[in-house]
């Protein structure tokens, strides 16, 4: 899996924004506000982690069951296909 | 975590730009900027407020300059971009500068007449698109373009419109309304309707006070406030039905408002607070109705003229008498409005009260009416 490239992520007075350019701004004309959490999923997504690293380096960093997180990290991907953000290597 | 349908205010704007400019206002972040990227045009319009016959090209920015002013203003938080003009696509660097400033992460909308498209344009377009196009519609035919836009470009406009529609763009089209084009606001709205896109059409004109010598209220293009009132309400009978018409003519307050402020309030849209405008030779004004000199962007750097605009519109005041009006969410009276009509931001603009009486009165006597028939 790999990030959709033609989104640039800006943080506009505290938010996590994505804007499509290219294609994907064609197809999805708008932007994405994603939570801060969701944003540093991203950002480990784009430092080349893989799905199985994610879960155990958010443990360090936020305070949740690991099942609940698991899950939670899960759905979010899922969501990120299905919006063409996350595409297929 | 995201969000693919975008949630909307009751005034049509996304939530998200509404709760941006929120957050925005009270950080002195400049969220919104318009770079008017040139004062030329192909058309002549007789209501223009930039255009003027002899622009002098060499004082118009360069290509550089605009995206290295892009790159300032997104870092002090700038996301939304307007391009607009004169004509912009008349440069010959627009595509330059717009595919830059699109690909720093700016969400571009764009003011055009559309007559200048090209098929290099359109696929520059397709790589990187604009969130919006915003299309000036003058007219339902090439001899009402000619009669006011100096311009038979009717056939090539509309061709231009549908081939920006048909490659999937946001297209939205906006009709400034005037004694030359007023017998073919219906056709504009029909051409709207047939082909599914928005039309905006506003009878109320600024006096051009930027290209007039500052010859407040003077505005000669433009229609009597009774007749602006008359025809604002004949764009609307276009795409609200009378049942509609009723409704919001039986929610107005009934009787003669009571003006009654001492003090005026600060200004209340987000010029000067959220938002800025270039005009093409660099100065930065809250907006683009404004005749002042600004501040240089060239000679003081973005921070710097932003900032500048700020304090200037921060002790702007408008009309006491505007203050506590119970009309003024559905007038069109602002700082600006008010500067060009009549000098000064605190002068209550006659010509702008008359037209939102008459307008409200006309509705309310036409359609209540309607109202009370279908009632019974």
């Amino acid at each position: 899996m790999k990030l959709n490239p033609e989104l640039i992520h800006r943080n506009i007075i505290g938010e996590d924004i994505f804007i499509p350019i290219g294609q994907t701004a064609l197809e999805r004309n708008g932007v994405f506000v994603m939570s801060p959490v969701g944003a540093r999923i991203w950002e480990l997504l784009g430092e080349g982690k893989d799905t199985a690293e994610l879960v155990p380096l958010l443990l360090e960093e936020y305070e949740v069951e690991p099942e609940v997180l698991k899950a939670d990290v899960g759905e979010f991907l899922t969501e990120l296909s299905r919006l063409g953000l996350l595409l297929e290597e | 975590m995201s969000n693919s349908q975008p949630k909307i205010t009751p005034q049509g704007e996304p939530l998200i730009s509404a709760y941006l400019h929120n957050r925005a206002k009270t950080r002195g972040v400049p969220l919104a900027g318009n770079f008017e990227l040139t004062a030329r045009c192909n058309f002549n319009c007789k209501m223009c407020y930039v255009h003027q016959q002899h622009c002098p090209v060499e004082k118009e920015l360069s290509a550089d300059q605009w995206i290295a002013i892009g790159r300032a203003a997104r870092e002090r938080g700038m996301l939304f971009l307007l391009l607009t003009g004169g004509e912009p696509f008349l440069r010959p660097d627009f595509a330059e500068i717009y595919t830059e400033l699109r690909k720093l992460g700016l969400l571009i909308s764009i003011n055009t007449n559309a007559s200048l498209l090209t098929d290099e344009l359109l696929e520059v377009f397709k790589q990187y698109p604009p969130v919006r196009i915003n299309i000036s519609l003058y007219g339902g035919c090439n001899e009402t373009y000619r009669s006011l836009c100096g311009n038979a470009a009717y056939d090539l406009v509309t061709r231009n419109i549908l081939r920006l529609k048909d490659a999937g763009f946001d297209v939205k089209i906006n009709c400034s309304v005037t004694p030359y084009n007023v017998s073919d606001v219906p056709a504009i709205y029909a051409f709207g309707k047939e082909h599914g896109l928005p039309v905006q059409a506003m009878t109320y004109m600024y006096p051009p006070v930027r290209i007039n010598d500052c010859n407040y209220g003077d505005a000669p293009a433009r229609f009597s406030a009774e007749d602006a009132a008359k025809y604002q309400l004949l764009c609307r009978e276009q795409y609200l039905t009378p049942e509609q018409l009723a409704a919001s003519a039986s929610a107005l307050p009934e009787g003669e408002n009571e003006c009654v402020g001492e003090l005026g309030e600060p200004i209340r849209c987000r010029a000067g607070r959220t938002a800025f405008w270039l005009t093409w030779d660099g100065r930065m004004l809250p907006c683009g109705m404004f005749p002042n000199d600004g501040h240089s962007v060239v000679e003081a750097g973005f921070d710097a003229a932003w900032e500048g605009t700020r304090r200037d519109t921060a002790v702007l005041r408008m009309p006491p008498e505007c203050t506590n009006c119970e009309k003024k969410n559905r007038c069109v009276a602002c700082a600006a409005a008010c500067l060009a009509e009549t000098g000064s931001t605190e002068i209550k603009p006659e010509y702008i009260c008359r037209m939102t009486h008459l307008l409200e009165h006309l509705t309310a006597t036409k359609y209540c009416e309607v109202a009370h028939e279908t009632e019974s």
